[in-house]
């Protein structure tokens, strides 16, 4: 399946991430599960960006799930969760389209203050369900073959980005933007995917 | 304590009975993990036509609701078999729903539903939107998709049925294969049901029902899935289906689909692109459109050695090749744009063996043990030709071989090959090997 299931503009700060704008597709989840999904996406988004240095680009596989992120220079960051199917790099091309046209809408002053509600930029929900079909993006991607003098690292599981000691069961115990559902639902999944499935 | 515990799961069961009057809205069931059971509210949630159940009790009403079917209604070796009246039937009902939501893989309880279907107690239709319900929390569920072809083919069964309700029911159907292929990657269920069902269509007497649109609408349906899903073996499985039946379309209704979109120039653009250099021909794209479905074949697959009198329809093998070449070409774009995926090259070994099945039935070949032998007509045989079998055969095959068409397609899949390996894509040596070795081409290669 080729599928986006989050765009997300965030903020690093200096100790924490913050969401500026995100938009998600959770119409393959069921209905009681979307809002701990979303929380989730949110919550592994701000955990990972935090993580990640200026300047880099980050390929993220996580089950069947992968999540894309690019911190520039100057503290914004994009990030783009999709299935692992998803092309990485028209997905950071997607990212980098994203974040510069962030930068030319919105003024620099707001980003370190700014949150989902105040910041304008209300064209995420457009992009994600115009690049659900990656081979639209195809024609973007060519223009831009020559993307990077950043390099994509990629990383086969959530654990190879987490620093030294971290554990995710323990970030997520510990996490107050959590809600007591999701994190049951959190622990729910981890038992179910433990074992095998069919 | 116990009594009380009883109580609370009565009270359960009455809450999610008192959801299912509304069944025909359901749109899903799920489980909703929540540890403990701190609110005192009732576990059962209905939320957008959604049916939720928090997962704390699920044990508790489980363990009641199982052992009261086994014990009351399933136990074997007791000399008096048990009889369902109309009584004691709404109470199984319940205990029915119930178990069946929370552990469908019990293919007991589906038969004592088919049981209460038979006697008339459970609805028809109430029970496809019961299988839907579980469905949708178990996309793979085969015990579900096995209760509802059992069901449609009773509805089907009933010769008065209107096209509305036909049209209603295929909405429906194909709805739910598509949501369930859509939860579960790889759904074999999902997309052997809805094979099932379009199987099922073929078999439709209304006059008023157009199956040659069906099978249009799959055909493009599957196409697009395709296309996303490029590691989803069961829908590949499932677009072959499609592929094969696109060949039965009548005049009419190709027509209707070719409107749209032209196959022709598709089918020209690859002949053109590997045309054999040796030819005396003049090729070019303009040239080979000119040409008419009937002087195409002959181009293309210019001598045959018929030995009997059956016509060749040169239209019906056009068709064919303007369909299979059109996957061809899209098969081509999805290995280039998406890397590495084995299922599009699997899909790809189909292709390829269509085309030579449509060479070899030409030349009335067929293969056995691996080795080709010379095709029997079924319509009228010619005993003395027979006799001679050895030498034609070799005589067709060299045939074969020189024919354009087969040179086309081996010069494709050749350049196609070269292209993938310099790509570091190993399936293209894997691609290679079957051509030689399973389709039997490595003298030719």
């Amino acid at each position: 399946m080729v599928r986006v299931y989050a765009l997300g503009v965030l903020y690093k700060g200096v100790n924490s991430a913050t969401v500026l704008k995100a938009a998600y597709d959770l119409q393959s989840f069921s209905f009681f599960q979307r809002s701990s999904v979303q929380e989730f996406m949110v919550f592994v988004s701000k955990t990972i960006v935090e993580r990640t240095q200026q300047a880099t680009r980050q390929s993220v596989k996580e089950g069947e799930y992968m999540l894309q992120v690019y911190v520039r220079a100057d503290n914004l960051a994009g990030i783009l969760i999709s299935d692992h199917e998803y092309p990485n790099r028209v997905a950071h091309t997607l990212i980098t389209k994203i974040l510069d046209e962030f930068t030319a809408k919105v003024p620099t002053n707001l980003w370190a203050t700014g949150n989902e509600t105040t910041i304008d930029f209300p064209v995420l929900p457009q992009y994600l369900a115009k690049y659900q079909n990656p081979r639209e993006a195809d024609a973007l991607t060519k223009i831009q073959n020559d993307l990077d003098e950043t390099k994509i690292i990629l990383h086969d599981t959530i654990k190879a980005v987490l620093e030294r000691g971290e554990k995710l069961d323990d970030l997520v115990a510990k996490s107050d933007s959590l809600t007591m559902h999701s994190k049951a639902f959190y622990k729910t999944a981890r038992k179910t995917n433990s074992c095998c499935s069919f | 304590m116990e009594e009380d515990k009883f109580a609370l799961v009565e009270k359960i069961i009455k809450d999610i009975h008192a959801v299912f009057s509304r069944i025909a809205e359901l749109r899903s069931f799920d489980i909703v993990p929540v540890d403990t059971n701190f609110r005192n509210k009732s576990p059962v949630l209905y939320l957008e036509n959604c049916l939720g159940l928090e997962s704390w009790c699920i044990k508790h009403v489980y363990m009641y609701c199982y052992s009261e079917i086994m014990d009351r209604y399933c136990h074997k070796g007791r000399r008096k078999v048990f009889k369902v009246s109309s009584v004691n039937a709404d109470r199984m009902i319940k205990l029915l729903n119930v178990t069946l939501l929370l552990n469908p893989d019990l293919s007991t309880l589906w038969n004592k539903r088919r049981m209460l279907v038979e006697k008339s107690m459970l609805d028809n239709y109430n029970e496809l939107h019961f299988t839907r319900l579980v469905i949708s929390r178990k996309p793979k569920c085969n015990d579900a998709f096995a209760y509802r072809r059992w069901l449609l083919d009773i509805i089907f069964a009933d010769k008065s049925l209107q096209i509305t309700s036909i049209r209603d029911i295929i909405n429906e159907e194909l709805n739910i294969c598509t949501q369930a292929s859509d939860r579960s990657p790889n759904n074999y269920h999902s997309w052997n049901h809805r094979m099932w069902f379009v199987n099922k269509l073929k078999t439709l007497e209304n006059p008023l029902f157009d199956i040659y649109n069906q099978y249009i609408k799959e055909y493009n349906f599957s196409e697009q899935w395709t296309a996303k899903n490029v590691s989803d073996y069961s829908c590949f499985h499932y677009r072959q289906f499609c592929i094969r039946n696109h060949y039965l379309l009548n005049e009419e209704s190709w027509k209707k689909f070719t409107t749209n979109l032209n196959l022709r120039k598709v089918l020209v653009k690859i002949l053109a692109g590997n045309f054999p250099v040796d030819s005396t021909i003049q090729v070019s794209e303009e040239n080979l459109l000119a040409y008419s479905e009937s002087n195409l074949v002959n181009l293309l697959l210019y001598h045959t050695v018929k030995n009997c009198s059956c016509v060749l329809d040169n239209v019906y093998i056009c068709r064919k090749l303007e369909i299979i070449f059109h996957e061809l070409a899209v098969n081509n774009e999805l290995i280039r744009f998406y890397k590495h995926h084995e299922t599009l090259w699997y899909h790809r070994r189909f292709i390829v063996h269509e085309i030579i099945e449509i060479i070899y039935e030409h030349f009335c070949l067929t293969k056995s043990n691996g080795v080709l032998v010379r095709n029997t007509c079924k319509k009228c045989t010619y005993d003395e030709e027979r006799q001679k079998q050895a030498k034609i055969v070799r005589y067709d095959t060299n045939c074969m071989y020189s024919s354009v068409l087969f040179n086309v397609m081996l010069t494709h899949e050749k350049k196609f090959i070269e292209e993938m390996r310099t790509n570091l894509d190993n399936y293209a040596d894997r691609h290679e090997k079957y051509l030689k070795f399973v389709e039997g081409l490595h003298h030719v290669m």
